[in-house]
Parts: C-alpha cells; structure tokens; sequence
C-alpha cells in the first residue's frame, strides 16, 4: 500500500516536473505528462478496485481519492504548446487541444469538480456517497478523451 | 438423384456459429465508437458462447465433439493429398484440416475474451470485471494483449472465409447453406451423425450463464 508521504512526495514531484517542463524538450514533457496520467488513472482505479472487495479499505480510497483531487487541479498545467502527438508521435494528446483551449479548460474544469465532490465523498466515509460520485468521475474522463484524445491502435 | 438429405449440424453448433459472425463486427465497432458499456455486455455473450462450446465439445453431438475431428497428421495428410481430387469423400462434420482450423479460431477466442476480462478501461467505469484483480503495467499491457488476439483472429476468420471461397469455386461445394439449414445432399449413404439430447442442451446452457454470472460478480471464491 502507498503512504500518505509516499504520495504527498510523489505529487510533489509531478507538480514540479510539470513546472520545470516549459525548460524541457517537448518528448520527455509528454513522457511526464503520460506518467502524470498513469497516476491520475491509477488513483481512480485504486478507488474502484477497493470498492470491489467484500470489504472495502475506507483509507485506502481516502489515499486514492485525495492524490487524485490533486492530479486532477494539476491537469491543465501538463500541456504547454508544441508538445501534441503532431510534434511527438508517441503522444496521445490530439493537436485539437490546443485549437479549442476554452473546450479543453471546460473538460478540465469537470474532471476537477468531480475529483473533488470525489476526495469530499471520501473525507465523509459514506460508502454510497462515494459510489456515487464514480458516474461524473468517469463521464468526465470519457467526455474528455473523445475529443481530445487519440485512440489506442496496437 | 439418389443422394439422400442427411441432418449435420445441430442447432447450438449452428447458433453458436451465426451469433459470433454477429457479435464479432458488434464488438469492433463498439470499441471503434467508445461505447465500451454496450461493448463489456456483448463480451459477456461470446463468453457465455465459448463456455457453452467448450462443454459441448465434450459431450455434444458427434460432429460438434472434439474427439470427433480433432485428428492426427496422418488424417490431415490424407485430406490434403486428395483435395483437388474429384472423387475425395465428403466428410461428415469438420475436414482434418477444417477442424484445426476450429480449434484455433476457439483458443483465439479464448485468449480475446480472457484478457477483456482483465482490460483495464481508460475512462474508469467499463474495465473488465476481473480488472481490479490486476495493477500497474499488467493492467494495462493487458489491452495489448487484447488487441494483438483480435488481430490474430481476424487473419484465422480470413483463412476460413478463403476455404469456403475454394470450396465453392474448385470443389462446387456449398459449405454455407449447410451451416444455415443443418442439413446436406450426400451422393453416398452414409453413417448418420448422432445427436445430443435436449436436455443436456439445457444443462449447457444453464453452465453458461452461471459462470458469466459468476465472472461478471469478479469471480470471487468463497472464503476458506
């Protein structure tokens, strides 16, 4: 299991990598944007994994849910311009992102509303609460992904 | 003509067979379209199909049994050296090679299903139900998998459309009307295929869904 202080650093990192990114070549600020994803996916999935067990670890969400309230406020800052899969073709971070800004803040504006009514649910110990913020948390990952989002062709 | 009509398919086998020629482009184009809810359910059918299958492999009618056209090298030898010949018998269920054919489309479509139930879902709410029982890089490497299976089945569902397209044009046979109707023209008599009983159609049936079920739940094992 991940401590609260392995997790407070990890965030702390992430949040200054994607401060240092604007130095660095637009490659490895995907790199980092893709691990960034791979934790707020991560934490969202370390939620719906506990709440799957017979019976669920309330601190365990409570970890999941306050890193992704965190990530989530951080998104926006992981795509500065001229590091889309146009310039980098591994990335998955279509150039439309950049051509509708306003959309794009919206999209990130929902997934951090419902992070946090996520991280407010956890802090309430409500199971039901809780699973009941799982519907916006996911449509707002989905609605995000359609249109900014490259699909994954192996 | 003194062919006679003789029944060779039964109803599952026929079924099993039109539903997945269904449910194949369903499942693409639901996983092309996002729409990974409607995608998971019908997962759910080719599973429920394929444990059928399996059991009916074991102890359904005689063509549709294993033991009965799962063959060694020497059958397949046989049948490949008289293919172009004119007067090469018919066979009764599955050709030695036609029955290879079978067993890997089924262990692809095994290998599909089996990592769906482990994918994990980017969006967070449609993963597989046997998602959370992995983490990390497994997680999601596991759509890889998934997708490199899916590939390997389209290049075997291309090799059976190629030997239906040859049947039809060198060897004049119809293999598809057979698979619709059940039944076949046969010049010569012949031994009759057997068939399975109701009622252990039933059973199939019933272990089918019990284990989607089970699956669907996150197959939890009772506790010891």
């Amino acid at each position: 299991m991940i401590s609260l202080k392995t997790l407070a650093a990890a965030a702390l990192a992430a949040s200054l990598c994607a401060g240092a990114a604007y130095a660095q070549d637009p490659a490895s600020i995907a790199a980092t944007r893709h691990e960034n994803f791979k934790k707020l996916g991560g934490s969202f999935k370390g939620i719906l994994d506990e709440l799957k067990k017979p019976a669920p670890d309330l601190a365990v969400i409570k970890t999941n849910a306050k890193a992704l309230d965190t990530l989530a406020a951080q998104l926006p800052t992981w795509f500065p311009a001229g590091t889309g899969a146009d310039v980098v073709p591994k990335s998955h971070a279509l150039p439309v992102i950049w051509q509708k800004p306003d959309e794009f803040k919206k999209d990130a504006g929902d997934l951090a509303s419902a992070a946090h009514a996520m991280d407010l649910a956890a802090m309430s110990g409500n199971m039901d609460t809780i699973r009941g913020a799982l519907p916006a948390l996911g449509g707002a990952c989905k609605a995000c992904h359609q249109t900014f989002k490259a699909k994954d062709e192996h | 003509m003194a062919g006679q009509r003789v029944r060779l398919w039964d109803l599952p086998v026929r079924v099993m067979h039109w539903s997945l020629v269904l449910l194949i482009p369903a499942l693409w184009w639901t996983w092309r379209s996002g729409q990974m809810f409607v995608h998971v359910r019908l997962g759910y059918l080719v599973l429920a199909i394929l444990v059928f299958r399996l059991y009916w492999g074991l102890v359904g009618s005689s063509t549709a049994r294993f033991s009965g056209f799962v063959r060694g090298p020497k059958s397949i030898g046989a049948y490949l050296a008289n293919l172009l010949s004119k007067r090469a018998e018919p066979t009764i269920g599955h050709n030695p090679v036609g029955g290879w054919s079978v067993v890997i489309l089924l262990l692809l479509l095994v290998g599909v299903v089996g990592t769906g139930l482990f994918c994990e879902d980017t969006d967070g709410l449609n993963s597989g139900p046997l998602n959370y029982l992995v983490q990390g890089d497994l997680s999601s490497g596991m759509a890889h998998w998934h997708h490199l299976l899916f590939n390997g089945l389209l290049v075997f569902i291309g090799l059976h459309l190629l030997a239906i397209a040859f049947y039809v044009l060198v060897k004049r046979e119809n293999l598809v009307g057979p698979m619709i109707t059940g039944r076949r023209n046969m010049a010569a008599p012949m031994i009759a295929p057997s068939f399975a009983p109701w009622w252990s159609m039933v059973v199939g049936v019933i272990l089918a869904l019990a284990a989607v079920w089970w699956v669907s739940l996150g197959a939890p094992l009772p506790k010891r």
